[in-house]
C-alpha cells in the first residue's frame, strides 16, 4: 500500500460541479421521471403477481441436488464439499413468498406475538380511551411474557437512557442546582444497577431477588435538534404549584415542553402541590406527556431535597412506573385480590409507609410478609432499596417493546452502513435504486411494510452508487449517495421529516469512485469514507455540529485502494478502515481517538491476495472480524483479539466455498457471526460462528435457495434474529429472516418485496473499472498466498 | 356537632390530611390551599361540584389521581351517600376544614 506520497487530493477536496454545499441542494436530474408519488411503486413495476416473480424454470433444476453442486468445490484443498445440504426438504420454489410448495408459502410477514387473555390490568381505566387501552393491553401481554420467562430481553449489556431534566421553577430556591440534579442521576444509576449500598439491608429471604435492572441514565448531550446540550433546561413560572394535571409539560401550561419521548426520558422538577412527590405515566401513553414529574423536594440528595424523601427514591420509583411496574401491593386499596403482575413479589394488602419493620405480614404472606422494601411500595427512601427478578423482567421487556427506541446499548455492535438497516428492534429501512435510479426506501414497523409490501417511497435524486445507510440512534437515518456529478450526497430522518427535503440531498462534494462508507460510533456523530478519483482514501466527519474538515472538504488518508473500503467502529471514538491494495493484499489504519494510526497516510500490510473488497464485523470492544475471498474463491477469514491478529499478521483461515462477489457478515451478539455469500449457481449460502465452532462446518454453508442478483445485504435487529434481502432475476427485491429458531418463508423461500432495483449492490462496472487501474506505488513487498489457518 | 346539612350543604375541594385523623374521623383540609406535607402515600379528594354532585379522586396506579363522577345523595342525620355505596357522617364542616366518618 503507497503510503499517500503526495497523491493529492486532486478531485475531491471542494470540487463542486453544482453549487456549493447548500443544503436542500437536489440532485442533478432530480427525480424527473418518478412515478406520480400516489403510486409509490417503482419505475416499471405494474402489479406483478408474487409467483411471476422469479424464473421458476432455474429454480426448479436445483431441486435435490447434492451439496456438492451448489457451491463448486473444484480448485479447494480441502476435500469438503463446500455446504451443507438445503436438507433435501428444499421443494420450496425459491423466491417468491406465496410461491407454492416447501412451506415457502406462509410469507404474508413476520410471525405476530402470541395473545394472551388473562390480561385486564387497568381495563377498568381505560375504558374511555380504546387506543390507549389497546396500547396497554400490548405492553401488558409482552411484560407477561417476559416476566413468565416465555421471552427475553433483547437488548445486551446495558441500555443507557438519556435524561432531560426540565426544571420549572415559582420561586428562586425551586431552581435547583445543577449539583443536585446529578445527585438524583447518580442516585437512579445506583438504584437501577443494584449498587445502592443500602441493598444490604434487604431481609435475607428477599435478597436473592434484589435485582439489576441493566438500565443506566445520563444527562443528554445532545438536544432534539442535535445542538449540545447539559441535558437541563430551566423555565421559570408565575405557576406557584401544579398537579397532576400535566400542565407542567406544555410550555402553555406554564411549563415545559417534552422532548421527543422516543429519545429520551422526561423528567419535570417542580413545584407540586397537595404534598404530592411525584407522579408517572405508563408506557402507551401520548407522546407529549411521557416522562415523570417530581416534587423538587424530593429530587436527588443534596439541594432542596428534604426528608425522609431526601434520597432520590421519588424518581427511582417513577421510572419503575415509566417502565411499567405497578405498585407492589396491586393498587387495589387495601384487599389481596390485586397483583403487581409480578410473581415474585409476595401478594400484598395496602401500601406499606414509613419505614416498617420485618417481617410484616399481610394477606396470609407470612412467614416472610410484604416485601416493603421494594422501591414501589409506598415507605420512605430510607426503607427502599430493591427491584425483584421479576419487576426486572417487566421493565426489560418494556425496553424491548413499547420503549424499544430509547436508549442504546452500551455494549451494542455498530454496523457500518449499508443499504440495510435496523435502527431498533423490530424495526428495518431498506434503501434501494429504482430503475430510474432514484432513491426509494422501505421500511419494517414492527408490524407491517411500509409503505406497503411491495411499495417504496420516492425519496428523489439520481444515484450512482449503492445507498449507504446508517443510524445513530432511536428513528434516526442518515443516507449517502453519489449523484451523476459523483460528489457525495447526504440525506436524514430525523423522527418525523427527511432533510434537506423529502427528495432534497445535503451536496457534499468530492468526485467519488464507488459507493461512500459511513459508520457512526456515538449519538450525532458520523464518519464518512470515500476514494478519490485517484483511488485514495478520503474521510470527512460530523461531529454534532458542523463536518469536518468543511462541508465539501475531506481529509486525505492517502492509498491506492482497489474496491471499496471497509469502515467499522468497535468503541466511541475508535476506528478501523480496511482496504484492499493495488496488490491485492489487505491493508488496514486505525483512529485510537487522538491520531492515525500507523500514520496519516500509512496503512498496516496484513496479507492475502483478495478478490473481494474486505467485509468486517466488530462484535465487541478491541475485537475485529475480516473476511474477503481469495483467488480460489474460497471465503477467507482473520481477526483482531484485542492483542494480535490471528491466524497470524498476514495468515488468513479458509472458509470454503466458490464465492461470487462480496461476503456479508453480520453479528446478533458478542462471538457469534452470521456470513451469507452467493454462489456460482446465484443461491444464497449461509454459515455462522457460535462462539466456539463454525456451523455447520469450517468449510461448510447452509444452502438458502434463490438466485440472486446482487450481493446479501443482512441485519439483526436484535440476539438470534436476522434478515436478509438480495434481488432476483427480476431485479426485484426479496427478503428472509431467521425469527431464532427457523427461516422464513422456508430455508430456501423468500418474501417478495417487489420493486425494479438498480442499484443494491457493487456496481459491476466500478469493479471492472478497478482492475484497468494501474498498479502503481506497490509497497510491502510480494503478495502472499492466504496461508491456510 | 353541627346542624343537620341539606345535600346542597357540601361544597369545595378537599384533600385528605391523613396526618391529622383522629381515629375514625377523617380530617380533610382545602385541596388547592392547605399545605399539606409531603407523601408518598397520595390523598384521596373530594370535589363537590354543586348540588348532589362530588368528584372523588383515589390515587392511582400511576400515582396520579383517579377521578370519579358520583352523585351525592342525602340520608339525614348530616349522613351522605357517595355513589352507590359509600356513606359518610360529616361531624364537622367549615371554610377550613371537612371531618368525615365512614358510615
Amino acid at each position: 500500500m503507497p503510503d499517500g506520497d503526495g497523491q493529492g487530493d486532486a478531485g475531491v477536496v471542494s470540487t463542486s460541479p453544482g453549487s456549493d454545499g447548500a443544503i436542500g441542494n437536489m440532485m442533478p436530474n432530480d427525480g424527473r421521471a418518478s412515478p406520480a408519488p400516489e403510486e409509490r411503486g417503482m419505475p416499471g413495476i405494474a402489479k406483478r403477481t408474487p409467483s411471476g416473480d422469479m424464473p421458476s424454470g432455474t429454480m426448479e433444476t436445483r431441486k435435490g441436488r447434492g451439496r456438492e453442486h451448489d457451491m463448486p468445490s473444484g480448485g479447494m484443498g480441502n476435500g469438503q464439499g463446500g455446504l451443507e445440504a438445503a436438507g433435501g426438504g428444499g421443494g420450496s420454489g425459491g423466491f417468491g413468498a406465496n410461491g407454492g410448495g416447501g412451506g415457502g408459502g406462509d410469507g404474508g410477514g413476520l410471525p405476530q406475538v402470541r395473545k394472551c387473555g388473562t390480561m385486564d390490568v387497568h381495563r377498568r381505566l381505560l375504558s374511555s380511551n380504546p387506543e390507549y387501552a389497546r396500547r396497554r393491553d400490548e405492553v401488558e401481554i409482552e411484560a407477561m411474557r417476559y416476566e413468565s420467562g416465555e421471552a427475553s430481553t433483547q437488548r445486551t449489556g446495558i441500555t443507557r437512557i438519556p435524561v432531560v431534566v426540565h426544571v420549572v421553577w415559582n420561586t428562586p430556591a425551586q431552581n435547583i442546582s445543577d449539583a443536585q440534579v446529578v445527585s438524583q442521576i447518580d442516585v437512579l444509576n445506583r438504584d437501577f444497577r443494584r449498587t445502592n449500598p443500602d441493598v444490604s439491608s434487604t431481609p435475607a429471604p428477599f435478597l436473592p431477588l434484589a435485582s439489576d435492572s441493566r438500565v443506566e441514565f445520563f444527562l443528554a448531550t445532545t438536544d432534539p435538534g442535535g445542538a449540545p446540550t447539559s441535558g437541563i433546561e430551566r423555565r421559570q413560572t408565575s405557576v406557584a404549584s401544579f398537579n397532576d394535571n400535566d400542565a407542567v409539560k406544555t410550555t402553555a401550561g406554564g411549563g415545559l415542553n417534552a422532548w421527543p419521548a422516543a429519545n429520551y426520558l422526561n423528567v419535570w422538577v417542580c413545584p407540586l402541590g397537595g404534598g404530592l412527590l411525584g407522579y408517572a405515566q405508563f408506557p402507551g401513553g401520548p407522546d407529549a406527556t411521557d416522562g415523570v414529574v417530581i416534587l423538587h423536594s424530593a429530587f436527588g440528595t443534596n439541594g432542596t431535597a428534604a426528608a425522609p424523601f431526601n434520597l432520590g427514591r421519588t424518581a427511582t420509583h417513577e421510572i419503575g412506573h415509566w417502565l411499567n411496574l405497578n405498585h407492589i401491593w396491586g393498587d387495589d386499596g387495601t384487599g389481596c385480590s390485586g397483583t403487581d403482575n409480578v410473581a415474585d413479589t409476595p401478594n400484598q394488602g395496602g401500601a406499606n409507609v414509613g419505614a416498617p419493620t420485618f417481617p410484616r405480614v399481610s394477606c396470609s404472606n407470612g412467614p416472610n410478609g410484604d416485601m416493603f422494601m421494594n422501591y414501589m411500595d409506598y415507605v420512605d427512601d430510607r426503607a427502599m432499596v430493591m427491584f425483584s427478578a421479576g419487576q426486572v423482567a417487566r421493565m426489560q421487556a418494556c425496553l424491548d417493546g413499547v420503549r424499544s427506541a430509547i436508549g442504546s446499548s452500551a455494549g451494542a455492535i455498530r454496523p457500518s452502513s449499508s443499504p440495510v438497516v435496523a435502527w431498533g428492534p423490530n424495526r428495518l429501512d431498506t434503501f434501494v435504486l429504482g430503475a430510474d435510479r432514484a432513491l426509494y426506501h422501505k421500511w419494517w414497523n414492527g408490524s407491517a411494510w411500509g409503505p406497503s409490501v411491495t411499495g417504496y417511497e420516492l425519496l428523489g435524486g439520481v444515484c450512482t452508487s449503492v445507498p449507504q445507510a446508517v443510524s445513530w440512534g432511536a428513528n434516526r437515518l442518515d443516507v449517502f449517495v453519489t449523484g451523476t456529478d459523483s460528489a457525495l450526497y447526504h440525506k436524514w430522518w430525523n423522527g418525523s421529516a427527511w432533510g434537506p427535503s423529502v427528495t432534497g440531498y445535503e451536496y457534499m462534494g468530492g468526485i467519488c469512485v464507488d459507493d461512500p462508507r459511513i459508520v457512526s460510533w456515538e449519538p450525532n456523530r458520523l464518519d464518512v469514507f470515500v476514494l478519490g478519483t485517484n483511488r485514495a482514501l478520503f474521510h470527512k466527519w460530523w461531529n454534532g455540529s458542523a463536518w469536518g474538515p468543511s462541508v465539501t472538504g475531506y481529509e486525505s488518508l492517502g492509498g491506492v485502494c482497489v474496491g471499496q473500503p471497509e469502515i467499522v467502529s468497535w468503541g466511541p471514538n475508535r476506528l478501523d478502515v480496511f482496504v484492499i491494495g493495488t496488490d491485492r493484499a489487505l491493508y488496514h489504519k486505525w483512529w485510537n481517538g487522538s491520531a492515525w494510526g500507523p500514520s496519516v497516510t500509512g496503512y498496516e500490510r496484513l496479507g492475502g491476495v483478495c478478490t473481494s473488497p474486505p467485509k468486517v464485523i466488530a462484535w465487541g470492544p478491541n475485537r475485529l472480524d475480516v473476511f474477503v475471498t481469495g483467488t480460489d474463491g474460497a471465503l477467507y477469514h482473520k481477526w483482531w483479539n484485542g492483542s494480535a491478529w490471528g491466524p497470524s499478521i498476514d495468515g488468513f483461515e479458509r472458509l470454503g466455498g466458490v464465492c461470487v462477489g462480496q461476503p456479508e457478515v453480520v453479528a446478533w451478539g458478542p462471538n457469534r457471526l452470521d456470513i451469507f455469500v452467493i454462489g456460482t449457481d446465484s443461491a444464497l449460502y449461509h454459515k455462522w460462528w457460535n462462539g466456539s465452532a463454525w456451523g455447520p462446518s469450517l468449510t461448510g454453508y447452509e444452502r438458502q435457495g434463490g438466485v440472486c442478483t446482487s450481493q446479501p445485504r443482512a441485519v439483526a435487529w436484535g440476539p438470534n434474529r436476522l434478515d436478509v434481502f438480495v434481488t432476483g432475476t427480476d431485479s426485484a427485491l426479496y427478503h428472509k429472516w431467521w425469527n431464532g429458531s427457523a427461516w422464513g418463508p422456508s430455508l430456501t423461500g423468500y418474501e417478495y418485496m417487489g420493486g425494479i432495483i438498480s442499484a443494491f449492490r457493487p456496481k459491476e462496472e466500478a469493479r471492472e473499472e478497478t482492475i484497468e487501474m494501474p498498479m502503481t506505488l506497490q509497497d510491502g513487498g510480494t503478495p502472499s498466498i492466504m496461508a491456510n489457518a | 356537632m353541627m346542624e343537620t346539612m341539606q345535600p346542597g350543604g357540601l361544597s369545595g375541594s378537599w384533600a385528605h390530611s391523613f396526618e391529622e385523623d383522629e381515629g375514625d374521623v377523617q380530617v380533610y383540609r382545602p385541596r388547592d390551599t392547605f399545605a399539606f406535607p409531603p407523601s408518598r402515600q397520595g390523598r384521596e379528594t373530594l370535589d363537590f361540584r354543586g348540588p348532589g354532585q362530588v368528584v372523588s379522586g383515589m390515587p392511582g396506579p400511576d400515582d396520579r389521581q383517579v377521578h370519579t363522577d358520583e352523585g351525592v345523595t342525602a340520608l339525614g342525620m348530616n349522613r351522605f351517600r357517595l355513589g352507590d355505596s359509600r356513606v359518610i357522617e360529616v361531624i364537622e364542616s367549615g371554610p377550613e376544614v371537612l371531618k368525615v366518618r365512614l358510615a
